[in-house]
């Protein structure tokens, strides 16, 4: 064990001693005398034993600590290896020219068996570099000057590669120099970032080909915005939108008359500390045009800075569907509402008459008993006629149920129209509206002849109004009845002037009205319109040069039986 | 001439009172009218000597009895006693009431069914009735 190089110097170390000592025995043997010689010559022997088993012992004890130094060295030039080859990232170390050791990982990587079989078939890692379009990467050359420098050139930009692995597979690694660790050598580590790589490509495939719009805002500006907002907005250019503050994209007020920019910026502030904001807005186009958009904000925390990440959705579509829905529903609610007020006007007719027959009976038997006593008096002749009126009156707005009836029965047209002029009348005599009535068949219908009265009423009634309402002097409703084999119909005109043309299609609409909120509703003729389809009917409404001319056409009842 | 016992009842004291004196004074035949205001107070004089009675004109809706339970009491006394009902509900439009009484009341197959007001021939009706029996 030990040096050879310390062993060679010790054994001529020790020869040169033996033979100075050997020299020093010869001198004594010739120039010493007898007595002297023997003394001397053994005291040379003495001297010479105990020198050599001085240098051995010196020699022996200088080789053990030499080994535990070795012993030591060896070991720190394990473990150095094994935290060199344990590293997850390649580590190469290169001297000027080439590379001169890497660890394992890069050889486990890229299939080589140790740097022998690199070197004999590569000149410098650069050469396993892939070239990829559309990213910015290093290439073995970078604008003339060779990978490594380009690095030492620009120490602070971040470096990447791509290299394909034994596998085939494409591996991406950000780069970085550690120079001169050691004579002359520099070390080069490439940190694999293809998770990362693959992450940011997903978002960013994600972020660009979404179907909904995305944005990216940082301190109410612009950061990045996907083709699918852009298309929204109809912007058709990014570094535009890019500059655009917030507010542009937004109609000065909302519907419900919050300033657009106080929403935006509580919706910032809720988001910014729940870390969420979802609201349904209007945004406004480029071109002006605004429309219904759900927006939801996330606050995304990155290297300490907050982005809010926000996503729009065009819906416009389904906004003018609920608002339509809204809207029916409401209508449908205000028309049973209307129904039901009109079934308790009903209901208390129905009390009132009841209440007023027991009465009106008593007083026309009690008139029938006076005028056996008085038989020529005048004053209870017309107290008779009074009472029968009244008893008549009554039994017209009897027949005018308020009520649906879903007993349906069949009725005379005749019938009907007589029980509604009998109510009409008065209103009729009030204005000085002549009714022309001709009815020339015995038109059976079935239904409920008090529902169909009050449909009948509504149209006598809005005939009224526009014959008032157009001042006409000679005041006429003509009701008149055709039929044909199949149909009945009643003819229902007036010479107050007509319905303008461009609101014709919309008077069957509920709630439509051009009268005044104290005057109309516009309920009645959409009553109408239902009740007629309720009767298996049609309305039809045009004018003429005089005035409205409204046509129900009812289906011809043949046989009572029918039913 | 048999003079003709009849018993009215309308839970309105009036309205029996006008049906007595109108019988009196409009029928051919010679009547003895009693009227009441409860139908309980009607069956106690008619169970007295229910053969004596010629008919019983009633009114239907009552509080104390109704006329259907009252007309089946009658004719449990004297099963060919002529009745008539008024009731004011009859012609009704109220489809609730007007089917229900009108089906109720015809059930019963009373002699005579009149609504209120009076038919301007019901008495001509009511003695047809009453002749009928001589």
């Amino acid at each position: 064990m030990g040096n050879p190089i310390y062993n060679k110097f010790n054994n001529l170390f020790i020869i040169l001693f033996e033979v100075l000592m050997g020299l020093l025995a010869y001198y004594v043997l010739l120039f010493y005398d007898e007595d002297s010689k023997l003394f001397t010559l053994t005291s040379i022997l003495i001297v010479f034993i105990l020198i050599n088993l001085l240098i051995g012992y010196y020699l022996e004890l200088k080789d053990n600590i030499f080994m535990k130094l070795q012993e030591k060295l060896d070991m720190e030039n394990n473990i150095n290896n094994s935290i060199f080859n344990l590293q997850k990232a390649i580590i190469i170390v290169r001297d000027n020219r080439s590379m001169t050791k890497a660890n394992d990982i890069f050889f486990h990587t890229f299939d080589f068996h140790n740097i022998e079989d690199f070197t004999n078939n590569h000149s410098c890692i650069c050469e396993l570099f892939i070239e990829k379009r559309g990213v910015q990467h290093l290439k073995s050359s970078m604008n003339g000057i060779s990978w490594i420098d380009y690095i030492h050139k620009y120490p602070d930009k971040r470096h990447e590669v791509y290299m394909v692995d034994k596998y085939g597979k494409e591996r991406s690694y950000s780069v970085d120099l550690r120079e001169n660790v050691y004579h002359e050598k520099s070390m080069v580590v490439f940190t694999e970032i293809t998770e990362i790589k693959n992450q940011a490509e997903t978002f960013r495939k994600l972020f660009e080909n979404s179907a909904d719009g995305l944005l990216m805002l940082k301190n109410n500006q612009y950061l990045d915005v996907n083709p699918t907002l852009l298309k929204i907005v109809e912007c058709s250019n990014k570094d535009v939108f890019l500059t655009l503050c917030p507010e542009i994209l937004l109609p000065t007020y909302q519907p419900n008359g919050v300033l657009s920019i106080d929403l935006h910026e509580n919706m910032l502030a809720e988001c910014m500390k729940n870390g969420v904001s979802t609201r349904h807005r209007l945004q406004k186009k480029l071109s002006g045009e605004t429309f219904w958009c759900d927006i939801a904000m996330t606050k995304i925390t990155v290297e300490s800075e907050d982005v809010i990440y926000v996503r729009w959705r065009d819906i416009d579509e389904y906004k003018e569907l609920e608002f339509s829905l809204e809207d029916q529903v409401q209508k449908q609610s205000q028309a049973l509402l209307a129904r039901s007020r009109l079934a308790g006007i009903g209901e208390m007719m129905e009390n009132i008459t009841h209440q007023w027959k027991q009465p009106l009976s008593l007083i026309l038997n009690l008139v029938r008993l006076l005028k056996l006593e008085l038989p020529n008096s005048r004053e209870l002749a017309i107290i008779s006629d009074q009472t029968n009126y009244l008893d008549k009156t009554i039994a017209d707005f009897k027949s005018f149920s308020f009520h649906s009836d879903k007993e349906k029965k069949v009725f005379s047209l005749e019938d009907s129209l007589e029980g509604t002029l009998n109510i009409f009348k008065f209103q009729a005599e009030k204005h000085k509206i002549e009714i022309l009535l001709k009815i020339d068949n015995d038109a059976k219908i079935k239904g409920d002849i008090g529902i169909f009265n009050q449909a009948i009423l509504v149209l006598l009634s809005n005939a009224k109004d526009a014959l008032i309402e157009n001042r006409e002097e000679n005041r006429i409703i003509n009701i008149k009845t055709e039929e044909s084999r199949e149909n009945i119909y009643l003819i229902i005109s007036d010479n107050g002037g007509g319905i303008p043309q461009n609101i014709i299609h919309k008077i069957f609409e509920p709630y439509f009205t051009t009268k005044f909120k104290d005057k109309g509703t516009g309920i009645g003729l959409s009553m109408t319109y239902t009740i007629i389809q309720e009767a298996k009917g049609k309305i039809e409404v045009t004018n003429d040069k005089n005035g409205a001319i409204f046509k129900i056409i009812l289906p011809k009842i043949k046989d009572e039986k029918e039913i | 001439m048999h003079i003709k016992k009849i018993l009215t009842v309308d839970d309105y004291p009036l309205a029996a009172y006008t049906v007595r004196k109108i019988i009196e004074a409009f029928s051919t035949h010679k009547c003895e009218i009693k009227d009441f205001d409860s139908p309980l107070e009607l069956l106690s004089v008619f169970e007295e000597d229910p053969e004596s009675i010629d008919m019983v004109v009633t009114d239907f809706e009552m509080p104390q009895l109704r006329g259907d339970e009252l007309i089946k009491r009658l004719r449990e006394l004297k099963p060919d006693i002529k009745i008539v009902v008024i009731s004011a509900w009859l012609d009704s439009t109220s489809k609730d009431n007007q089917c229900l009484v009108e089906k109720e009341v015809k059930n019963l197959e009373p002699d005579l069914i009149c609504s209120k007001p009076f038919p301007d021939n019901w008495i001509e009706l009511l003695d047809e009735i009453l002749g009928g029996k001589e």
